[in-house]
């Protein structure tokens, strides 16, 4: 039997500087191979709000940057249900990054979470 | 071509290990070292002996601007590009006061910033085209307020008088000051702005945009 290739995670990058943007890209490429995961690069929160109806398995917003409304997308986001991660990150400063870990889980999963929710 | 030593100095880790990422994808560039924060700059500095540092400004335990002065200290020659996010007037005067050979905001498309960098490599100094028309500016207010100590207020009011074509005597009448008061005014007005008469004096006036 052979394993059949893990499928390509799909991350969508926002953010209005090229350089930030370029940079994740290349730096994801580099440490999981280029694929491994299909990156989506895009600059505005017009452009992202539909993006997220596609559901990226992870989404990392520049959250600072005047072309994101954080708020807007962060209702936007809690109000889907897609089990996608999202990464808040500012350019602007460099002390946080949020990160947000939507997951679905059966009771039964969800018991066994209960009991140790910081695992993994 | 040789490829251009870069140490980039970043405390924002996703930001700067991208960034590295991406110059070590280009030909041009190799990138000898990198730090967090300019005190850690300074001991990477003196060991890889870059041809180009990237700077950052706002960064913990020692700012961009801070590092620059240390980096000065020690070699005039050393060429800097400060990388920042910050469009604030006072690190953008201050770093090119301190001696920085460019300033690159960080939201420059990575094509723009190769071009920058070789060009700061091959001697000259650049700075962001959202950047320059704020250099001018500040340059422009300097240059006004230097013009503005040049006279008194005094004599700025007899200069307005001359401007709207009033005589020695309707100027004394206007400022309630005796006509000699007036013409002393007007002599050192003369004097100051080296000129030889009182149109010129007017019209040297509304160069300095003094009227």
């Amino acid at each position: 039997m052979s394993d059949s290739p893990a499928q390509a995670r799909r991350i969508l990058i926002v953010s209005a500087n090229p350089l930030f943007r370029e940079g994740l890209r290349k730096l994801y490429a580099e440490r999981w191979g280029e694929q491994s995961a299909t990156v989506h690069m895009l600059t505005t929160l017009e452009e992202a709000l539909p993006a997220l109806e596609t559901h990226p398995d992870l989404v990392i917003v520049d959250y600072d940057d005047k072309a994101i409304n954080r708020e807007a997308f962060m209702s936007r986001f809690v109000a889907g249900e897609a089990p996608m991660q999202v990464m808040l990150v500012s350019l602007q400063e460099s002390g946080q990054v949020v990160v947000y870990d939507r997951r679905t889980m059966t009771f039964a999963q969800a018991e066994h979470w209960l009991s140790n929710p910081w695992e993994g | 071509m040789n490829r251009v030593r870069i140490v980039v100095v970043d405390d924002h880790a996703l930001f700067r290990r991208g960034l590295i990422s991406l110059l070590e994808e280009m030909p041009e560039f190799h990138v000898v070292g990198e730090a967090a924060n300019g005190q850690e700059a300074l001991t990477v500095i003196e060991r890889a002996r870059p041809d180009i540092i990237l700077l950052d400004i706002n960064m913990p335990v020692l700012d961009g601007l801070q590092t620059l002065a240390a980096i000065r200290k020690k070699d005039s020659a050393q060429k800097v590009l400060m990388l920042t996010i910050s469009q604030n007037d006072d690190d953008l005067i201050g770093a090119i006061v301190a001696g920085a050979n460019g300033y690159v905001l960080k939201n420059a498309e990575p094509e723009m910033l190769k071009n920058t960098i070789l060009q700061v490599y091959s001697g000259n100094s650049v700075l962001s085209p959202e950047v320059t028309a704020r250099v001018l500016q500040a340059v422009r207010r300097s240059q006004n307020d230097r013009n503005r100590g040049l006279l008194s207020e005094r004599e700025i009011e007899v200069l307005k008088c001359l401007a709207r074509g009033q005589t020695t005597a309707q100027i004394a009448s206007v400022l309630f000051i005796s006509e000699n008061t007036v013409k002393t005014h007007i002599r050192h007005i003369l004097e100051k702005m080296e000129v030889n008469n009182r149109a010129e004096a007017v019209a040297k006036a509304a160069q300095m945009d003094l009227l």
